[in-house]
């Protein structure tokens, strides 16, 4: 009782409220521009949580988080452009929905099934994060090796594109964590004699040129896009209880969706939003308006992408393994706070867990009010001319950097990881696993040595830990899933001609 | 250009960098009797994972004979944001905030094609105003360089 009363007087507190507030609204404003997304707003945040306690810095990263993934729905609506790739399944019904001069009750539709879908995901994540947990409990070196392989795994192997370039990519964020000082023994590793390399690459500088600085070089080398020429006027209309009784089985089961696929490691908010929205589908008796602005498909979407956002919480905060790059980003963010997500969080800093689950909720009911109030303003964000935005980007990005440790080293890190994060996009390398890579690779690294030197050196013990080897199982599988579906589809292709002449 | 040679190229990059890195780790590499124990062990394992893949993606690429053009690009804004970028970043601490943003941010934006003048004019100062005083003020952070109040007195 004490923990939560701290929890509630934390969040209640001015500098926690307001960061919210203001981190679900700027994440709302980089959400709805078409390409931002939730990474990019949630590593331009990263700076700002060395110099705001640690309350405001959970309670702003949240509202970021929330807001974003609900701001690429605006987008897709108005524009039929989707502000992030979550809101690529809300453009279908939401867009035709705005286009027969709706647009009004089609936003209603997002933020009303948006703010739902959040709230019942987190209620899920403050039931099922304990109970995983308490699993965690029971988790030694060689269980987090093989749980920190298999999340890496799971990310590598929805490289639909291409595994190996995912799995470089993979190794390439592995290697950076490398560099510097040994946690184990003190040795300095690949420091080329250059004191600044000795401290290692730290991770705001890092993962703030990755994502942040090479997404704003990725946009201006891409040929114009006219869609902020057709941006229609935008409205708030709220579709009234009598509706939404008689569509709660779609929020609730879009919801549960969502959280479900959320908690997944490297599935994501896409992937949740379009499996709700076939589901919705397949079962709605309305399918056959699906396409043309049924709000069933809108709510489907919408309650699925934000229920992923507390789903991909419970992996991160009770194992303390991300399943996505922006959860991963959110615990690099909790380390740089002092806090270690895993299992002991919650009996050490139980406070700190009803904080973020009530901030959660918190950010939900806030992104509804904002969604509402700002809805008439959404025509004219879209309207922000890109150049002047983007050159407002490189400011941020800089100033935000400079102000953690003074550093010119730093601008010169996050310089450097924007650049090879252009051209590693240029030849369609996926950025995620590196952050994952790069935010998991010192626990692999200490979990491997640690559970080396238990079984003296043996690395087949490892398999005599019946969780890792479940584990390990599991990673075989999604390892080898996609050659295995290539194989029958070549097998199925082969033999559709003959099937076609008999 | 096409995927195919790009994959060599980025292959023969990796597996170049991942054997040099491999080197190094050698050359520096402390005798630890335990491999847990090896510091450089670890590192060893991912730079050969790395050279597997990299080496992987060559053949591959050697071996296929399917070709995909590659993304298009515009060369001119790429190179002139990496420019004001790059410049921005290197100057950002000497020159100091206000005077390198208030370069910045016109010229980028020009360079990138905005040309309403007075709108860039009176977006610069707010912008720049806003986010000095935002980090002077609500985070107790000063940003390099002179500050604001040299020339609103």
């Amino acid at each position: 009782m004490d923990a939560f009363l701290s929890a509630l007087q934390l969040l209640t507190g001015p500098s926690a409220l307001v960061a919210l507030v203001l981190g679900t609204m700027v994440g709302i404003i980089i959400g709805a521009l078409p390409g931002l997304g939730s990474v990019l707003a949630i590593t331009m945040a990263l700076p700002l949580t060395f110099v705001l306690g640690q309350g405001a810095s959970i309670a702003l990263l949240l509202g970021l988080y929330c807001g974003s993934v609900y701001g690429g729905s605006i987008s897709a609506i108005l524009l039929n452009t989707p502000g992030t790739p979550q809101a690529a399944a809300t453009g279908l019904d939401g867009h035709p929905l705005a286009i027969s001069g709706r647009a009004d009750l089609a936003l209603g539709w997002a933020t009303t099934a948006s703010a739902i879908g959040g709230i019942i995901a987190t209620i899920i994540l403050a039931g099922a994060a304990p109970l995983l947990a308490r699993v965690g409990l029971q988790f030694g070196p060689v269980e987090y090796f093989a749980l920190g392989v298999f999340a890496l795994t799971c990310i590598v192997s929805v490289s639909r594109e291409d595994m190996t370039k995912g799995f470089i990519a993979c190794l390439l964020g592995l290697f950076v964590a490398v560099i510097g000082q040994d946690s184990l023994t003190g040795h300095v590793r690949f420091d080329f004699d250059s004191f600044q390399l000795s401290a290692g690459i730290g991770l705001v500088p890092f993962l703030v040129g990755l994502f942040a600085l090479s997404e704003v070089l990725w946009r201006v080398c891409q040929p114009g896009d006219p869609s902020q020429d057709r941006v229609m006027r935008s409205g708030f209309a709220f579709p009234g209880f009598a509706e939404l009784k008689r569509r709660w089985s779609v929020l609730l089961k879009s919801s549960l969706i969502g959280t479900w696929v959320g908690s997944l490691p490297g599935v994501g908010a896409t992937s949740a939003s379009m499996v709700s929205y076939a589901e919705a589908k397949r079962s709605s008796p309305r399918r056959a308006d699906f396409g043309k602005g049924e709000p069933d498909g809108l709510i489907a979407a919408e309650a699925a992408n934000n229920g992923v956002t507390a789903g991909a919480m419970v992996p991160t905060l009770s194992l303390g393994v991300p399943g996505d790059p922006i959860t991963a980003v959110m615990l690099g963010a909790l380390v740089l706070q002092g806090i270690t997500p895993g299992p002991r969080l919650f009996m050490e800093h139980a406070d700190l867990m009803y904080f973020i689950f009530m901030a959660l909720l918190l950010a939900n009911v806030v992104l509804f009010v904002c969604g509402a109030l700002m809805a008439p303003l959404f025509s004219r964000i879209l309207r922000v001319p890109e150049p002047v935005l983007l050159s407002c980007i490189v400011v941020l990005i800089a100033i935000g950097t400079y102000s953690i440790n003074s550093s010119p080293f730093d601008l010169l890190v996050v310089f450097v990881a924007g650049v090879s994060g252009l051209l590693l996009r240029y030849n369609n390398f996926p950025l995620a696993p590196i952050v994952i890579g790069f935010v998991l690779g010192p626990m692999i690294e200490e979990s491997l040595r640690q559970g080396l030197l238990l079984s003296r050196g043996n690395f087949l013990g490892f398999f005599e830990h019946p969780i890792a080897l479940t584990l390990f199982i599991l990673t075989g599988i999604f390892l080898f899933l996609p050659f295995i579906r290539e194989r029958l589809a070549r097998m199925l292709r082969r033999g559709s001609p003959a099937r076609s002449e008999q | 250009m096409n995927s195919r040679v790009l994959n060599i190229l980025y292959g023969v990059v990796f597996l170049g960098s991942s054997i040099y890195l491999y080197w190094v780790s050698v050359e520096t590499g402390v005798d630890a009797r335990r491999v847990s124990s090896d510091p450089m062990w670890y590192p060893q394992l991912l730079l050969i994972l790395l050279g597997l893949c990299a080496g992987y993606l060559v053949l591959r690429s050697v071996l296929t004979r399917e070709a995909s053009p590659v993304q298009s690009v515009v060369w001119k804004p790429l190179a002139a944001t990496l420019a004001a970028a790059g410049t921005y970043l290197a100057v950002f601490e000497k020159l100091g905030f206000v005077p390198s943003t208030v370069v910045l941010i016109p010229l980028l934006s020009w360079l990138l094609g905005f040309r309403r003048v007075a709108v860039l004019v009176v977006l610069t100062v707010s912008f720049t105003a806003a986010v000095w005083y935002g980090f002077h003020l609500l985070l107790n952070e000063t940003p390099p360089g002179i500050g604001l109040p040299t020339f609103t007195g």
